[in-house]
């Protein structure tokens, strides 16, 4: 595993030229550009926003506004939706390169992920603008922030190599992932909070890796609180874990490709 | 030293039809495997399997351009996509000593919606140089390329032509301590091809190894110090290239004479069209008279032509033709040009044109006829490649033809 961390840390700068070449393509011939990585999340916030006050009628979330609630947890969760998506078709979708030219292929799956987190970067620079305006102050807690984002990346690293992977074996894999996802956006706290899911139940709730990393992106924003540190250590090693064997099973598999794609 | 490039006992399978994509494909397939279990599973197994090389061995030497030929599907490529890591042989080792860079296909990672300037450090990067590498050879690649007006329009605009100068542009300027050529010079205007010949030259000056294949003899020939010949994933010949080639010019010939008496038996039933005049047969002669098989370079060949009319023809000229069978039209002779009219034909003849010397190098060659009536432009009767022969030697030389020459030298001057 070290000896490929190596081959690989060669070609960091192909890495780079790749997730330069996803975003670049993504906002070429586009009128809005780099916006479109603000206006998606922000599009969603709304809509949203506007269900919970018309529909539930709901005055506030955990006792914030439902602006910055919902913001909170669109940017993480758009991050992991996008960067796994785009990690699904990013070897498959390559055919030309995979079968003429060597290079670690989890360059493939890395750049899309690492192109999807410079969108979510993008889009955090909102919350600064959002605190000033709904009097949320800063606190040291927003020091977490960084490392949610870090145990996040993990997490949507190891699923998005074994993605990416099987979906060169098995093409069903680009039709089960958007039906997985949407299953885990119900099951995640994105629309409603933490609080909500009946207390028997939570500690399963939070063998979800999304749902203690969004619970964890509102307590340190809005409450200026940590996260929930237990919930937290179990997603940080569920993600650790995870991306070590997908990045295993990753580079077991990987010599087929040419052969199989 | 060891050489930079070994190869020893390489096999190659493939598993080709039945290849699962989808999980409702391979699911029956699992069933199978798991219920058949230890029912003979060497024989079932080798059904829809290829094998792309079989036993292959061979090294190239530091500084040495190694030639690989062959027909289609005989494994030349196979043999550089695991040369180059791209796939994993199933038996046996391969050992690469130094950086190696694949021009396999030039433009392969190209984006279309980047410019031209993006690409280059896209597909730079790609081919293993840091992206500082790139910037200071980037003034290089353009003008290699030509393309200094266009470097910052989308590729998706430009033509073939200036897609593939840009990718030869960037792989020459690679630099690797070994280098992968797969038929990259069937692209390109003729300028462009020679210009890529004398970077390959270069190249090779600076005492770089290169692996070259191409269905271009010519340019194996000229670039290359030894050479491979592959039949069905085995090495049938290696040594000098010169030897090689006529190797591979004596399995092509036959391979074409195979298919020239397939394509006559197919002929003889042929309808006619009423024009008046019909070509019966076309046979090659040599010089005592015999059906031809094989000339010498520098024989004599006589091409005869049966016809038989159906009306009176009073004007009539014929075109003889020879073309070589990778498409080079070697000569033409018209009745008319040559200014030997014709007589009337009437009723069954045989016509008959000599070459009294064919000073045509060892290939294999076809002949095709056309009976044509003055005043008509479209020819009455036409048999393209319906005579066919092999032109031999037992000297060496290279190019198309056998040119009368000698050396002459006078030690100890010089100006």
């Amino acid at each position: 595993m070290l000896k490929h961390l190596a081959r690989l840390r060669q070609y960091q700068d192909l890495l780079i030229t790749f997730a330069m070449r996803d975003i670049q393509v993504r906002y070429k011939q586009t009128f809005l550009g780099v916006a479109w990585a603000v206006v998606q999340p922000l599009a969603f916030m709304i809509i949203l926003t506007t269900i919970k006050t018309l529909i539930f009628k709901e005055e506030h979330s955990e006792g914030a506004p439902h602006q910055i609630f919902l913001y909170c947890a669109m940017v993480p969760w758009m991050f992991f939706q996008s960067g796994l998506n785009l990690a699904t078709t990013s070897i498959s979708g390559n055919l030309n390169l995979v079968k003429k030219i060597y290079f670690p292929r989890e360059v493939f799956p890395l750049s899309a992920i690492i192109a999807s987190s410079v969108d979510c970067l993008i889009a955090s620079g909102i919350f600064v603008g959002m605190m000033l305006y709904y009097h949320i102050p800063f606190t040291a807690s927003l020091l977490w922030v960084p490392v949610l984002f870090v145990v996040e990346l993990l997490f949507v690293l190891g699923a998005g190599m074994f993605v990416a992977a099987s979906n060169v074996f098995y093409r069903d894999v680009k039709y089960i992932i958007p039906l997985l996802t949407q299953l885990l956006f119900f099951a995640s706290p994105v629309f409603y909070s933490v609080d909500r899911v009946p207390e028997h139940l939570r500690p399963w709730y939070l063998l979800n890796p999304m749902a203690v990393i969004i619970d964890g992106f509102r307590r340190a924003i809005i409450h200026g609180e940590p996260p929930l540190l237990e919930p937290l250590s179990v997603t940080f090693a569920i993600s650790l874990a995870g991306c070590v064997l997908a990045y295993k099973y990753f580079k077991h598999v990987e010599i087929k490709f040419a052969d199989l794609i | 030293m060891t050489p930079p490039v070994t190869v020893s006992e390489v096999w190659k399978r493939y598993q080709i039809g039945m290849v699962h994509h989808s999980l409702r494909d391979a699911l029956p397939g699992l069933w199978r495997r798991m219920t058949r279990r230890g029912e003979t599973p060497e024989t079932e197994s080798e059904e829809g399997i290829l094998w792309a090389l079989r036993n292959v061995s061979f090294e190239v030497n530091q500084g040495e351009t190694l030639g690989i030929i062959g027909h289609n599907g005989a494994g030349k490529s196979t043999i550089l996509k695991l040369l180059s890591g791209i796939s994993k042989q199933t038996k046996g080792s391969m050992k690469i000593r130094g950086k190696l860079a694949a021009l396999i296909e030039v433009g392969a990672g190209f984006h279309p919606d980047l410019t031209g300037r993006e690409n280059v450090f896209l597909n730079g990067t790609i081919m293993g140089l840091r992206r500082a590498d790139v910037r200071q050879l980037f003034d290089q690649i353009v003008e290699f390329s030509e393309l200094e007006r266009f470097i910052d329009t989308p590729v998706k605009r430009y033509s073939s032509g200036m897609y593939v100068r840009l990718g030869f542009a960037i792989a020459a300027h690679v630099n690797p301590d070994v280098l992968l050529i797969d038929e990259v010079l069937a692209v390109g205007d003729m300028a462009f091809q020679q210009k890529c010949l004398r970077r390959i030259d270069e190249l090779k000056q600076m005492g770089k190894t290169m692996i070259f294949i191409s269905h271009n003899l010519n340019a194996v020939q000229r670039i290359c110090d030894r050479a491979l010949l592959f039949e069905y994933g085995r090495i049938v010949a290696e040594g000098h290239v010169d030897k090689v080639i006529s190797a591979y010019r004596e399995q092509v010939m036959e391979v074409e004479r195979r298919r020239f008496e397939k394509a006559q038996a197919k002929q003889t039933a042929r309808g006619d069209e009423g024009a008046g005049v019909r070509i019966e047969a076309i046979r090659v002669l040599d010089a005592e008279g015999r059906a031809a098989e094989t000339i010498p370079t520098g024989g004599q060949v006589t091409v005869e032509v049966d016809y038989a009319c159906d009306r009176r023809i009073d004007h009539p000229t014929v075109l003889v033709s020879l073309d070589r069978v990778d498409g080079v039209l070697c000569h033409v002779a018209a009745s008319q040009r040559d200014g030997t009219p014709v007589p009337p034909l009437e009723g069954k003849g045989t016509l008959s044109l000599t070459y009294p010397s064919v000073p045509l190098l060892p290939n294999a060659y076809r002949v095709s006829v056309e009976i044509s009536e003055e005043g008509r432009s479209v020819p009455l009767d036409s048999r393209k490649h319906g005579g066919f022969f092999s032109i031999t030697s037992d000297q060496f030389e290279g190019g198309a033809v056998h040119l009368d020459h000698y050396w002459d030298w006078e030690p100890g001057r010089s100006e």
